[in-house]
C-alpha cells in the first residue's frame, strides 16, 4: 500500500486543485514579472499598450481562479461575524486589480499586476506548505504501518494450502496464521482457542483469548503457535481502517479555535482603512486624483504579508520540526495555545511508567539458577509479555533444558514434564488491584515461588517533569490505587497534594476541565474524556487509536520527553511570529507614509513589496531553524 | 516503499541502439574536438588554413559547431534518453524500426553537414546554418523521435512519470518548436534558400532560436539524465524529489518563451550579434 | 521589431501547452506521491540483476 492511499478521495482532490491553484498561479506571475520589464525599462507606444494588455489578459485566470480560496475564507468568516486574514488580502487584491485595470484603460502608469500577483503566489505557496505538512501529521498512519507485507496459508477449495500475500486477500478466505504474525484482516476465529495481543485497541499488556466463533481484527497479533481465521473485511474496511479513515476525516474539519493572526488583521483592516478614508477625506479637495491615487496606494502597498504567510509558513517550520522530533502536531493552533498552558495534567500508566511488566518481587527472595533456567526454558519459545519480563529480568543464559513435554495452556501459562515433575507456570489472571501481576511457579501442583511484576518509571519522566514544573503545574492523574500513585509521584518530583488515584474516566475528565488552560497527557481509552477536556492533549507513544484520534498531538518517541521540544518548539515560534509581526508593523508604517506622501508608483511597489516578504521569509527561517 | 508489481522478468529492453548511438558519440566527439583543434590553431595563425577555401575559419566554425551540438552532445543524449526512458517506463522502446530510423537518419544529417558546410552552403544563421534540404531532414527524423518517445510513453507500465521524463518532453517539444520557426525558408536553388525573416526580426527570432536551443538542447536533456544517472551512481535518491519537480515546471514556465532577452529589445539594443 | 507580436504570443501559447500538461498531470495523480519515486528508480529490474552480477554497478 503506498504512503498516500489512506487519504479520502476528497482530501486527495483538495490537494489536487490547492496545486492546480498555485501551479497556474506560479506560471502567471512568473511571466507578468518577466513581461513588466520592458515597461520598467522605458519601452513606448504600441509595445507599451501590448505588453501592459497582456498583463491584464495573464492577471484574470490569477484573481478569477487561482484567488478563490481567498474569497472563500473571507465568506466563511464574514458568516460567523469574525474577520479572517483572507479579508485584507481580498481587498488588497481586488483594489490593486480595480485600480490598474482602469488606469490601464484610461492610460496611466499606475498599473500594479505584477506586485498583486506576486503577492497572491507567495501566499498560495505558504498556504500549500502549511497544509501539507498539516496532512502529513494527520495522515500519518497508514494501515500500512499497521499490517507489514506477510506471507500466509490459504486454505484451497480443493483442500490443499497455497501462498498468499497480504495484498492479495480477498474476503472469505481461510488463512493460516503463524506466531507472531500481525493478523492482516477481520475474520472470524475458526481454531478453538487462541491467544492474541490486542493492546492495539484494549490497551491491555496481557494478551486475550479468543475462542472459536469470535471476531478477530486487524492489526492485533497472534501470541499462540498458530491460528486459522475466515477472513470477513479487508483494508480500510477493518475496524483498523475505520478508525484511519475517521481520522483522516478529522483532518477536514474546520478550525474554530480563532487565531492570533485572525485577531490581528481585524485591527490590520481597520487601520488600514480609517487612515486611507480619513487621508482620502481631507485631501480630495486639493487635489482629487492625487488623493485618490495615494489612498489607493496605501491600501495595496498595506501588505498584510506578515500575516499572509509569515504566520503560515512560521506554523509550517514549526510543525516540520516538531515531527523532526518525534510530535506529530496536528493543527498549528496548538503553538498558540501552548502560550496559554498553566496546568499539565500527567496519566500513570504508560505515560509517565513504562506501561511494561518489570519483576518487582519475588518469593522467596532468592531464586535458585535451576528455577530460573526452568522458567526461562518453559517460556522460550513464547511471545508473552511476561516471557519478555522474565528474560529481562534474568538476562544471563541458563542453559537450555529439555521437557519430555511441554505445552502451552491458552490464558493459564506453560506447563512441562521432566523425569517425574510436572512444572507449571501460571498467571494468577489479569491486572489485580494492587497493580502487581502474579505469576507463579508449580511443581506437581505445588506452589514453590512466586512472582510479582510491575510497571516501572521511565527514567527520563523524573527530569521532564522538573523541568516542566519551573513553568506549570504538573499534577498525576490515575485509576491505580492510592498507595501505588503516591509512590509513583514521589519518584518522580510531583508533591502530595498533586495527584490524585483511584480516578475513573469521568473524574479525570472533570478534574480536568476545573482547570482551564490545561495539557493533558496520556495513552490509554480512560484517558479520552479528559482529552477532551483539555486545552492541548498530548497521546504518548504507547498509545492506543482512539486517543490518537482525539488527541492534539500525538508522540513517536518514548516517553514524555517529547514535552519538552513542545514547549520548546511552541515558544519558538510564537517568539517568530512576534518578531515578524514587529517588522510587519515597522514596514506597514514606512510604506504607508511612502504612499501618502506620493511616493508610491508601481516601480517602488514592485520593489519594496517583495523586499517585505523576502524579510518575513528571512526572519521566519532564521526564528524556527 | 512499495515494490512495483509487475512481470519486469518478461521485458527486454533495446539496449542495442544504446550502444550504437555511444558509439557515434564517441567517433563525433574526435571530429568536433580536431576541428576545434583546427579552428583554434586559425585564430592564432592564419597560415592553419593552408590556403584552402573548404578549411577556412568562417567555413570550419560551424563545422565544428555542429559537430560539438548536434553530433556529439546529440547523440549522447539520444543515448542517454533511450537507456534511461525503457527503464524509466519499465518497457521495450516503441518501436525499434524507429529507433534505427532515427540513428541512421541523425548520423546521415550530420554527414550531409560535412558535406555542405565546408563548400560554403550555408544560411549563415547561428547553429541553424544547415540549408533546407537537411533542415526538413532534421524535422522528419525528429518527428520520427518524437513518436518513438511518447509511444514509449504511452505503453509505460510505470504509471508515473519520473521528472527525467518531463526534462525530456520539454527537449522534444519546444526543440522542434524552435527549429521550425527559425528555419521556415523560401528556397530558390536545390541549396539556396532566404529565411522568410528579415533584418531584426530575423535577429530577434535567431536568437530566440540560439537562446533557447543551448536551454533546450544543451541543458534540459541533460538535466534530465542527472536527474536519473546521479542517483543511479551514487544508489541514493535525489536529495530533495519534490525540488527537482519544482525545477522542472519553473524552468518549464518562465524561461520558456526567451521573453527576458525580448524584453530587451525595446531599449534599441543590438548588442545580440551573433559573435565569431 | 514587429516579430515580437507574433514571438511573445507564442512563447505564451508553448508555457500554455506546459501548463496543461501539468493539468494533465495533476489530475492523473502524478504528484500525490513525491517521496517514494525517487527511491524506486534505485531498484534493478531482475533482467538487470541477471545480467550484471552483485558486483556490478547499477546503471
Amino acid at each position: 500500500m503506498r504512503k498516500d492511499e489512506l487519504l479520502l478521495p476528497q482530501i486527495r482532490q483538495e490537494n489536487r486543485k490547492q496545486l492546480l491553484r498555485l501551479g497556474l498561479a506560479g506560471a502567471l506571475t512568473g511571466n507578468i514579472m518577466i513581461l513588466t520589464i520592458p515597461i520598467y525599462a522605458g519601452v513606448e507606444g504600441l509595445f507599451k499598450d501590448f505588453f501592459l494588455w497582456l498583463h491584464f489578459a495573464l492577471f484574470l485566470p490569477l484573481i478569477f481562479y487561482s484567488a478563490i480560496p481567498f474569497y472563500r475564507g473571507a465568506w466563511n468568516s464574514l458568516k460567523v461575524q469574525s474577520l479572517s486574514v483572507d479579508l485584507p488580502i481580498t481587498l488588497a487584491l481586488w483594489t490593486g486589480f480595480i485600480f490598474s485595470t482602469v488606469n490601464l484603460v484610461r492610460g496611466f502608469d499606475e498599473v500594479y499586476f505584477d506586485s498583486t500577483a506576486s503577492f497572491i503566489f507567495l501566499i498560495l505557496v505558504t498556504r500549500y506548505f502549511v497544509h501539507r505538512i498539516q496532512q502529513i501529521a494527520n495522515n500519518q498512519r497508514a494501515l500500512s504501518t499497521f499490517i507489514p507485507p506477510q506471507t500466509f496459508q490459504k486454505l484451497e477449495v480443493n483442500g490443499s494450502w497455497s501462498e498468499l500475500s497480504s495484498d492479495k486477500i480477498l474476503p472469505g478466505d481461510w488463512l493460516l496464521v503463524h506466531q507472531d504474525q500481525t493478523i492482516p484482516a477481520d475474520g472470524v476465529l475458526n481454531s478453538p482457542v487462541a491467544e492474541i495481543d490486542a493492546s492495539l485497541f484494549s490497551g491491555e499488556s496481557l494478551p486475550q483469548i479468543y475462542h472459536a466463533g469470535t471476531a478477530v481484527f486487524a492489526g492485533t497479533k497472534l501470541i499462540s503457535k498458530s491460528a486459522s481465521f475466515q477472513v470477513t473485511k479487508i483494508n480500510n474496511s477493518t475496524a483498523l481502517g475505520e478508525i484511519l479513515t475517521e481520522l483522516a476525516k478529522e483532518a477536514l474539519k474546520k478550525n474554530t479555535f480563532v487565531q492570533l493572526t485572525d485577531r490581528l488583521s481585524q485591527g490590520l483592516i481597520a487601520a488600514v482603512l480609517l487612515v486611507a478614508c480619513g487621508y482620502f477625506l481631507l485631501n480630495y479637495q486639493v487635489n482629487f486624483q492625487e488623493a485618490f491615487h495615494r489612498s489607493l496606494a496605501l491600501i495595496i502597498v498595506a501588505c498584510p504579508c506578515a500575516m499572509a504567510f509569515g504566520t503560515p509558513l512560521a506554523f509550517a517550520l514549526g510543525l516540520r520540526k516538531a515531527r523532526s522530533k518525534g510530535l506529530l502536531i496536528k493543527n498549528a493552533a496548538v503553538f498558540e495555545k501552548m502560550r496559554n498552558i498553566k496546568t499539565v495534567f500527567l496519566d500513570k500508566t504508560g505515560t509517565v511508567t513504562r506501561g511494561q511488566l518489570h519483576l518487582v518481587k519475588t518469593y522467596p527472595p532468592e531464586i535458585s539458577a535451576e528455577h530460573r533456567a526452568l522458567i526461562l526454558n518453559l517460556e522460550a519459545q513464547s511471545q508473552h509479555p511476561l516471557a519478555f519480563a522474565f528474560r529481562r529480568a534474568w538476562p544471563e543464559n541458563h542453559g537450555s533444558i529439555n521437557f519430555e513435554e511441554l505445552k502451552e495452556i491458552p490464558g493459564v501459562g506453560m506447563q512441562g514434564q521432566i523425569n517425574s515433575s510436572l512444572w507449571t507456570l501460571e498467571t494468577s489472571g489479569g491486572q489485580e488491584s494492587s497493580g502487581f501481576v502474579g505469576v507463579s511457579l508449580k511443581q506437581n501442583n505445588q506452589a514453590i515461588a512466586y512472582f510479582y511484576f510491575a510497571d516501572e518509571v521511565q527514567p527520563e519522566s523524573k527530569h521532564v517533569i522538573e523541568e516542566l514544573q519551573r513553568r506549570y503545574e504538573i499534577y498525576l492523574l490515575s485509576g491505580d490505587r492510592k498507595s501505588i500513585v503516591s509512590e509513583t509521584a514521589k519518584v518522580c518530583g510531583i508533591s502530595d497534594d498533586r495527584f490524585f488515584a483511584e480516578t475513573s474516566p469521568h473524574l479525570k475528565r472533570d478534574i480536568v476541565a476545573a482547570h482551564p488552560n490545561s495539557l493533558m497527557v496520556g495513552d490509554g481509552v480512560n484517558d479520552i474524556l479528559a482529552f477532551r477536556s483539555a486545552s492541548v492533549s498530548v497521546a504518548v507513544r504507547s498509545s492506543q487509536l482512539q486517543n490518537q484520534n482525539w488527541a492534539h498531538v500525538i508522540c513517536l518517541r518514548e516517553g514524555i520527553n517529547p514535552l519538552l521540544d513542545l514547549v520548546n518548539i511552541s515558544d519558538q515560534t510564537y517568539r517568530t511570529l512576534v518578531a515578524n509581526l514587529t517588522f510587519a508593523i515597522f514596514y506597514n508604517a514606512v510604506a504607508g507614509f511612502l504612499a501618502l506622501a506620493g511616493f508610491i508608483n508601481p516601480l517602488i511597489a514592485a520593489i519594496l513589496m517583495p523586499i517585505s516578504s523576502l524579510c518575513i521569509l528571512g526572519i521566519t527561517m532564521r526564528g524556527i531553524r | 516503499m512499495e515494490k512495483s508489481i509487475l512481470r519486469s522478468d518478461h521485458v527486454v529492453y533495446d539496449d542495442d541502439i544504446v550502444k550504437k548511438f555511444i558509439l557515434a558519440t564517441l567517433v563525433w566527439a574526435g571530429v568536433a574536438f580536431t576541428l576545434g583543434l583546427i579552428i583554434a590553431l586559425q585564430l592564432a595563425s592564419y597560415r592553419f588554413n593552408l590556403n584552402l577555401e573548404w578549411i577556412t575559419f568562417g567555413r570550419l566554425r560551424p563545422l565544428h559547431t555542429n559537430a560539438a551540438i548536434f553530433a556529439f552532445a546529440g547523440n549522447a543524449i539520444f543515448a542517454g534518453i533511450y537507456h534511461s526512458t525503457q527503464r524509466l517506463c519499465k518497457t521495450r522502446l516503441f518501436s525499434d524500426l524507429f529507433s534505427r530510423i532515427h540513428f541512421w537518419g541523425w548520423q546521415l544529417i550530420i554527414l550531409s553537414a560535412a558535406l555542405t558546410l565546408p563548400f560554403g552552403i550555408t544560411a549563415g544563421k547561428e547553429y541553424a546554418e544547415l540549408e533546407w534540404p537537411i533542415d526538413i531532414a532534421i524535422t522528419l527524423v525528429w518527428v520520427v523521435f518524437a513518436v518513438n518517445f511518447f509511444g514509449t510513453l504511452a505503453k509505460r507500465k510505470e504509471k508515473h512519470m519520473y521528472v527525467a521524463i518531463w526534462f525530456y518532453i520539454a527537449t522534444i517539444v519546444t526543440v522542434a518548436v524552435l527549429h521550425i520557426v527559425n528555419s521556415i525558408a523560401i528556397p530558390v536553388s536545390m541549396f539556396k534558400s532566404y529565411v522568410v525573416w528579415a533584418g531584426i526580426q530575423d535577429a530577434l527570432v535567431q536568437w530566440w532560436y540560439g537562446h533557447n536551443a543551448v536551454a533546450f538542447f544543451l541543458t534540459t536533456p541533460f538535466l534530465g539524465l542527472m536527474y536519473y544517472y546521479v542517483p543511479k551512481a551514487v544508489n541514493r535518491p535525489v536529495y530533495s524529489y519534490r525540488l527537482s519537480i519544482v525545477h522542472f515546471w519553473a524552468l518549464v514556465f518562465y524561461i520558456f518563451g526567451q521573453v527576458h532577452i525580448i524584453c530587451f529589445i525595446p531599449r534599441s539594443q543590438i548588442g545580440l550579434r551573433p559573435w565569431g | 521589431m514587429s516579430v515580437l507580436y507574433l514571438m511573445v504570443p507564442m512563447s505564451l501559447a508553448l508555457g500554455f501547452g506546459f501548463f496543461a500538461a501539468f493539468y494533465w498531470a495533476v489530475r492523473q495523480g502524478q504528484f500525490d506521491d513525491v517521496e517514494t519515486p525517487a527511491l524506486r528508480i534505485l531498484e534493478d529490474s531482475p533482467q538487470e540483476r541477471k545480467l550484471h552480477g552483485k558486483k556490478h554497478s547499477q546503471i
